[in-house]
């Protein structure tokens, strides 16, 4: 309990982002980048796992998933992102830390599935920063800065509950606000006579959205394939959302900083579809395939659509081993090894060119106690290209959970 | 549970050490940053558009009463008259003496410092000095208090004599005048009160000095007076007398030429100055603004030191010629050969922001409280365009 509790104060006063120095260049566009899960188990299975279903782990992509939730469970954690980003000139490494936010989950009625779980988990990513010398015929040279920094969260709570047939349903509703601030700055020299100017656009977000999940029944006696087990396919679900976005233009000038204008308007949200396969080989090896899909050329900010984007289409596929032998006291026996692919065509094409990434990941779970684990997970991907004047990114996760479970609310028998 | 302790601090450590690999910003990426995306400097010059414009002068209120400069003396425009008055301090010894009329003031001389002149050095430069007769005080006294009819002074001038060049302004007054303010001071229900002096340009003066004021805050070059008394056959010292109260007083005409912009000192005279600057919107960033004005060489007098600066403030009304609660807030303008100028980029981007309403600009002289000056700057109406007053702006705004 103690352990919670400490956790819980830490998070309260914790900002999303601990610590960041621009990003991936792509994420000026758009809401930026997306987090698709939180937790270093999700990341080092290729991000996703749809049609996992756990009983101690916590995932906020589909709902359907709390409903084998065994102990009262808390996770959070701190993912790193380091970026390094080179054109066909030059290279630079920026690198984020940011808290990946904390999900907690309570079984209510295990036999009909039924699970409470809520938390706040970071929804969008955009970091960004360039500083380079541009030129003018009127002022001369001058020190241009483009700046992003920001995202979208994503604040929910939601039930699984156990259909017949062993098949598992959940919804969650969902409060996503953030701020992004788009910056540029423009720096002469101490010599020049002409003054320094810096122009911020800050955009609010918020807006309702749910998500629907669907986890199947065991269908490996269909396949009829010894030693293969807990086949199961899964659906997620995330409608569109029409987030209200309050909009403020600032100026920096001689005089200090001025509002220049304000508005609001409506920012579309495409819906979100993910699909997903899951099946254990020999009781030790979970098998993962998961697609999932976002009509993001159908994003638009004030019903104006965002030239630089395209749908994004994300495959991965994940491994995990896991001993079954849970009663056994080794600490080597309890630690779970992890590896995954995934291929996304991401949601940017910029001057007409996709930008496609592609990822490796690994990662594995160390036991701190009856059902406890320290999760770690590593990504390696590799974003874009530098053909066509564009950018090529090599991206390092790093990300460390914890996933902390815990027997609550027994009844005491008279 | 201590190798996974182990491995979680090694963890921490690796990505604290990650985070320290960090780049400063690079120019990496910045040539896919698309023109709609960087930003356009533009330049507005008056010169070169057909910017709505219009300027011109009038008479401010006078505050003579802080200057550090007592200005004597008169040219083809204006006059300038000083008053002192003055505290003196008498021992016992001394009233009870004055009293059975056994000291006499033998000579009395007053010493001040030149530091400013108007006017060729070889015009002529004469004075008069007066008794006043009626009380005054220098704050708030003006050109209009001096045509007052509570306004007095005897016509007799107790100047004796006077020894003036570039660097002494030493005059001797007639000795009985002081014998009657110290008289006063000895007895004070007996005697008649005593107002100070009044020093007044000749008509055939046409020239102006300034004398060193006691609000200067150099203390050794304040005026004094010298007073020699005598006591027959027992003493015979000399006491020095400071005025508690200075000010001098300008009076003149106002010049009435549509074309100019006329700047005076002591009067004082102001201008006025206005761009329309109305396609200037609210979301663009002011990144120069440079005022340039055109002295009138011909029609311009200036003193020495020179009036080589302006001060340039906000209006918040151009009909009542008030200022805006940041009006304190000046802009110094220099002169440059002849032409003044100055960056008034904060006054362009508060009327382009629309916090304040642009009624234009208020200019006066730096010095005008410390100079009789005369600059004549070509206004908005001069036919020739390119001696008009220049506002010349760079700003920038964002593409998209």
């Amino acid at each position: 309990m103690k352990i919670k509790k400490y956790l819980l104060a830490l998070l309260l006063i914790i900002p999303f982002e601990i610590f960041a120095s621009g990003g991936s260049f792509y994420s000026r566009y758009g809401l930026g980048d997306f987090y698709y899960s939180i937790s270093a188990r999700r990341l080092s299975i290729g991000e996703l796992g749809i049609a996992l279903s756990d009983y101690d782990y916590l995932n906020n992509l589909n709902p359907a998933s709390w409903s084998k939730l065994r102990l009262t469970r808390v996770e959070t954690g701190v993912l790193y992102h380091g970026t390094d980003i080179s054109s066909s000139t030059s290279s630079v490494f920026h690198s984020q830390t940011i808290f990946s936010g904390i999900i907690l989950g309570f079984p209510i009625d295990q036999e009909l599935g039924i699970a409470l779980t809520g938390g706040v988990v970071p929804y969008s990513n955009v970091n960004y920063e360039i500083l380079g010398e541009e030129q003018d015929s009127l002022v001369g040279s001058y020190d241009a800065h483009y700046k992003g920094d920001g995202g979208l969260s994503k604040v929910f709570f939601g039930l699984s509950y156990k259909l017949p047939m062993d098949i598992s349903f959940g919804a969650s509703f969902e409060y996503y606000t953030g701020k992004i601030q788009y910056s540029t700055a423009i720096d002469f020299s101490t010599e020049a006579s002409v003054r320094d100017a810096s122009f911020i656009t800050d955009y609010s977000h918020r807006g309702v959205g749910f998500t629907f999940g669907l986890i199947s029944n065991n269908l490996s006696e269909f396949l009829g394939i010894e030693k293969l087990n807990d086949v199961r396919i899964g659906v997620t679900y995330s409608n569109g959302i029409k987030l209200t976005t309050d909009s403020t233009n600032t100026s920096q000038t001689i005089i200090g900083d001025l509002i220049s204008s304000t508005g609001t308007f409506k920012t579309e949200l495409p819906y979100r579809l993910g699909l997903g396969l899951s099946m254990k080989w020999n009781d030790r090896y979970n098998i993962l395939f998961d697609y999932l899909y976002q009509p993001m050329a159908e994003l638009s900010f004030e019903n104006a659509k965002v030239r630089e984007l395209r749908n994004l289409n994300k495959f991965s596929l994940g491994f995990e081993y896991r001993n079954p032998e849970s009663r056994s006291q080794s600490f080597w026996e309890h630690i779970m090894l992890r590896a995954g692919l995934s291929f996304e065509q991401t949601q940017y094409v910029i001057n007409g060119n996709g930008v496609d990434q592609i990822s490796f990941y690994t990662g594995l779970s160390l036991p701190i106690g009856y059902d406890n684990t320290v999760d770690l997970a590593f990504q390696f991907g590799k974003k874009g290209t530098t053909d066509n004047n564009l950018l090529s990114e090599n991206i390092y996760k790093f990300s460390i959970t914890f996933s902390i479970g815990e027997l609550w609310f027994i009844r005491t028998d008279r | 549970m201590n190798k996974s302790v182990k491995l979680l601090f090694l963890s921490f450590i690796s990505v604290f050490l990650l985070i320290a690999c960090n780049d400063d910003p690079s120019s990496t990426g910045l040539g896919l940053i698309t023109d709609k995306d960087k930003v356009q400097f533009s330049e507005l010059d008056s010169y070169s558009t057909g910017m709505r414009q219009s300027s011109g002068y009038f008479e401010d209120e006078q505050n003579l009463g802080s200057s550090e400069l007592l200005i004597l003396g008169k040219n083809s425009y204006s006059e300038s008259v000083v008053l002192m008055h003055f505290s003196i301090f008498l021992t016992d010894s001394l009233k009870t003496q004055l009293n059975n009329h056994e000291a006499f003031v033998r000579q009395v001389w007053m010493e001040m410092t030149p530091v400013y002149t108007l006017g060729d050095a070889a015009n002529n430069f004469d004075f008069t000095v007066h008794k006043i007769n009626s009380k005054w005080s220098s704050a708030g006294f003006d050109k209009d208090s001096l045509s007052s009819g509570s306004f007095s002074f005897d016509p007799t001038n107790v100047l004796i004599s006077k020894t003036i060049d570039d660097t002494t302004f030493n005059f001797d007054i007639e000795p009985e005048v002081v014998q009657k303010w110290l008289e006063y001071h000895a007895d004070t229900l007996s005697n008649p009160k005593y107002y100070g002096l009044l020093l007044k340009p000749t008509s055939g003066t046409q020239k102006m000095i300034g004398l060193k004021s006691l609000q200067s805050s150099d203390s050794e070059t304040l005026p004094l007076i010298h007073v020699v008394m005598e006591k027959p056959s027992v003493y015979k010292d000399t006491i020095s007398i400071n005025p508690y109260m200075d000010i001098h007083v300008v009076t003149g005409e106002v010049s009435t030429d549509p074309n100019r912009i006329v700047l005076e000192g002591g009067l004082p005279i102001k201008g006025n100055l206005f761009f329309d600057l109305s396609s200037l919107t609210k979301d663009l960033i002011i990144n120069k603004a440079t005022l340039e004005l055109t002295v009138d060489t011909v029609a311009s007098i200036d003193g020495s030191a020179k009036s080589d600066s302006i001060l340039a403030r906000i209006l918040k009304d151009s009909t009542a010629k008030s200022l805006t609660g940041d009006s304190l807030i000046a802009t110094v303008i220099k002169r440059t050969g002849n032409v003044f100028s100055g960056d008034i980029t904060w006054m362009v981007q508060r009327w382009a922001q629309g916090t304040v309403e642009n009624q234009g600009i208020l200019l006066e002289l730096y010095d005008e409280d410390e100079s009789t000056a005369r600059i004549s700057i070509y206004g908005t109406k001069e036919p020739q365009a390119l001696l008009r007053p220049r506002l010349k702006i760079i700003y920038v705004k964002k593409n998209n």
